[in-house]
């Protein structure tokens, strides 16, 4: 629960301020007894008590016997920050989740396949299901979560929170993930797009912290950006910035399902890239079972005609990239999702496709780099964005 | 409303002295996972062995099946209406592999004396491929597959006989996580497929998962039936454990009070 939620001097908000008291002093001096805690704090043995128990529930202190100048004791010792926040992912295959504390570290998570664009109820009722379940295994109990993120691979309206048309996920649009899982899993819930929530997490730890102007390209079925100016995430009027995947580079290329013709996602989005694979390479491995990291793991040993898809990839997402470099100017782009994994095979043509369609100016400082986050680069960033929203 | 597949009424059992059952009515629509809910002893597993014919109910009780007054007083009557059901042990032979578990007893024979492989395996291709089950081969001992995937295997193994009624006890009990979500993902795909489910199981987070309605029953009776999507997870449990039954909220409702007054802290 957020400050703002609770009524200034009511016994909740009198309970959380002692028992940050408590947890103050825990961090600043290390294992304490509750005796001590309560000389420590000021408040009574009885309140201390009660704290301390609640602490434990939620797994954030240990309890353990002893003695102190030959008197029975409880010396308690903190174990994590004490907030409890969730994460949790939607992409095309798959729903992830993750646990935190309240300074966003990880404490559980756990994943599974899903059909998530079929019915977004459905997908929304497994989630919440991963979520009490992921909860319930580390032994933390759902009523101290105080935040939960949800990453959705598709534009949200930050006003409504209504996912937009255009997207992987079509059957998704104009649909509310936040009040429906808010329902089930009884903590406020906040609903972000893939790449802003990506772009947050590689400005926390990954390889563009420090940085103000950032554009993260997350690389999927879809492309889309998280756009970060002067330090601020660029969301748009309807919360569609950064929606790169429709930038026109061919206009007689494939019809996107956008309605358009050559969009850049038609030339990167993984479905596209798959269709474009020679018909010999990988036999044997199965119809139906070779995936894009595959195609990447050939690619990086030098088959000749993954690197060549992977480069065809590369050119246009310079093509694309270059537009934004004029518009924006970041200092950093940063290229993220299973593709990215590909590395300089990716990055080079991409860079030579940008030195042709970018001012000179633009391109001086820029840094074209992989991300380090991995795929589960929105779940980390849900995390980190959960967590901030505690305090 | 159209008439459900299973309708029972005023159901009873008594097992010399102790009543496990008493009037107990529960029904099952098609295309509906019905989730049967109590505390030990409450009465499921009764309730579960009646329905498949293992134990029949007392007199008194009517059992319809479409409508039609039918009567279940052995396995092989509850079979023959199209009730299936997996219980908890699963019952699969470890030796042998899964067209071997799925036909088991039930043999596809070229003419006396030979098995008929090419056409089990089809058949057993094309019943996993209608679940979208996806097992690597269908020739590998059943020792050597996972715990959800063994679960899939009962159940795959149950709709052979084309039921209309699926009872599973407790599905999901033991399975990891991913595991889980396989038995719930095939659990929505029979309801999808118009079957009726009954799910027993004491895991509250897969009941809110997948089922419809929860039927509670408490010390062998009706305890409360309700629609998961309009009840919160305090009143299935406060109807499981009996807490908005008891002497104090009894008397609370008689003063005019809040009947549960304990209102749990922030």
């Amino acid at each position: 629960m957020t400050e703002a939620d609770t009524t200034p001097g009511s016994q909740s908000a009198l309970r959380q301020a002692n028992e940050r008291r408590v947890v103050e002093v825990l961090r600043r001096e290390g294992t304490r007894t509750q005796a001590e805690l309560a000389r420590a704090t000021g408040l009574s043995a009885a309140s201390v008590s009660n704290i301390v128990r609640g602490l434990r529930s939620a797994g954030a202190v240990s309890v353990r016997n002893t003695s102190s100048n030959g008197r029975r004791a409880r010396a308690v010792t903190l174990l994590r920050p004490p907030g409890t926040v969730v994460a949790l992912a939607f992409t095309v295959g798959r729903i992830s989740v993750a646990v935190g504390d309240s300074d966003g570290n990880p404490l559980a998570g756990e994943q599974i396949e899903y059909d998530v664009p079929a019915d977004p109820e459905r997908a929304v009722r497994r989630a919440a299901w991963l979520a009490e379940t992921t909860l319930l295994r580390a032994r933390i109990d759902p009523g101290r979560v105080g935040a939960v993120v949800v990453s959705v691979p598709a534009p949200i309206d930050p006003r409504t929170g209504v996912v937009g048309d255009i997207s992987c996920v079509p059957r998704w649009a104009g649909f509310r993930p936040g009040p429906a899982l808010s329902e089930r899993l009884g903590s406020p819930v906040l609903v972000e797009n893939d790449a802003n929530l990506a772009v947050t997490a590689e400005r926390a730890s990954g390889v563009a912290q420090g940085v103000d102007h950032v554009v993260q390209l997350s690389l999927d079925v879809g492309v889309g950006a998280g756009i970060v100016m002067s330090g601020r995430l660029f969301r748009g009027a309807g919360g569609t910035a950064g929606e790169v995947g429709h930038i026109g580079l061919d206009q007689r290329g494939p019809v996107c399902r956008c309605g358009n013709r050559g969009c850049l996602e038609t030339f990167v989005g993984t479905d596209y890239l798959m269709d474009m694979l020679p018909r010999d390479s990988f036999r044997g491995a199965g119809l139906g079972a070779v995936v894009l990291t595959d195609v990447v793991g050939a690619a990086l040993e030098g088959d000749p005609g993954s690197r060549r898809v992977i480069a065809e990839a590369g050119t246009a997402l310079g093509q694309g990239t270059a537009i934004i470099a004029n518009l924006f100017n970041p200092e950093m782009i940063v290229v993220g999702g299973e593709l990215a994994e590909a590395g300089d095979l990716l990055l080079d043509p991409m860079r030579r496709a940008m030195e042709l369609g970018t001012l000179g100016s633009a391109l001086s400082d820029l840094r074209v780099v992989a991300s380090t986050q991995g795929a589960d680069a929105a779940l980390r960033g849900a995390l980190i964005t959960a967590s901030h929203s505690l305090s | 409303m159209s008439t459900p597949i299973l309708e029972m009424s005023g159901i009873s059992k008594t097992f010399g002295a102790v009543r496990a059952l008493s009037e107990v009515d529960f029904q099952v629509d098609a295309g509906e996972v019905v989730a049967l809910l109590g505390d030990n002893g409450a009465g499921k597993s009764t309730l579960v062995k009646v329905i498949a014919g293992a134990h029949p109910a007392d007199n008194g009780g009517v059992i319809s099946w479409d409508g039609t007054p039918v009567n279940i007083g052995t396995p092989a009557d509850a079979q023959r209406l199209g009730i299936a059901t997996i219980y908890q042990d699963l019952a699969l032979c470890d030796n042998l592999d899964i067209v071997g578990n799925l036909f088991l007893g039930n043999e596809r024979l070229h003419f006396p004396g030979t098995l008929d492989e090419v056409e089990m395996e089809r058949r057993a291709v094309e019943l996993l491929d209608s679940l979208s089950v996806s097992i690597p081969s269908l020739r590998v001992p059943v020792a050597a597959l996972s715990g959800g995937q063994r679960q899939i295997i009962a159940i795959a193994r149950s709709l052979l006989g084309q039921p209309r009624v699926v009872m599973l006890d407790e599905p999901t009990a033991a399975l990891g996580v991913a595991q889980t979500a396989q038995v719930l993902d095939l659990i929505e795909r029979l309801r999808d497929q118009g079957l009726g489910v009954v799910l027993i199981s004491h895991n509250m987070a897969d009941v809110r998962a997948v089922a419809d309605r929860a039927m509670v029953l408490r010390l062998g009776r009706n305890a409360g039936d309700f629609p998961i999507a309009d009840t919160s997870y305090e009143e299935i449990v406060a109807a499981i454990t009996g807490a908005s039954d008891n002497p104090v909220s009894r008397r609370s409702t008689r003063t005019g009070s809040s009947a549960t007054a304990t209102k749990d802290k922030e």
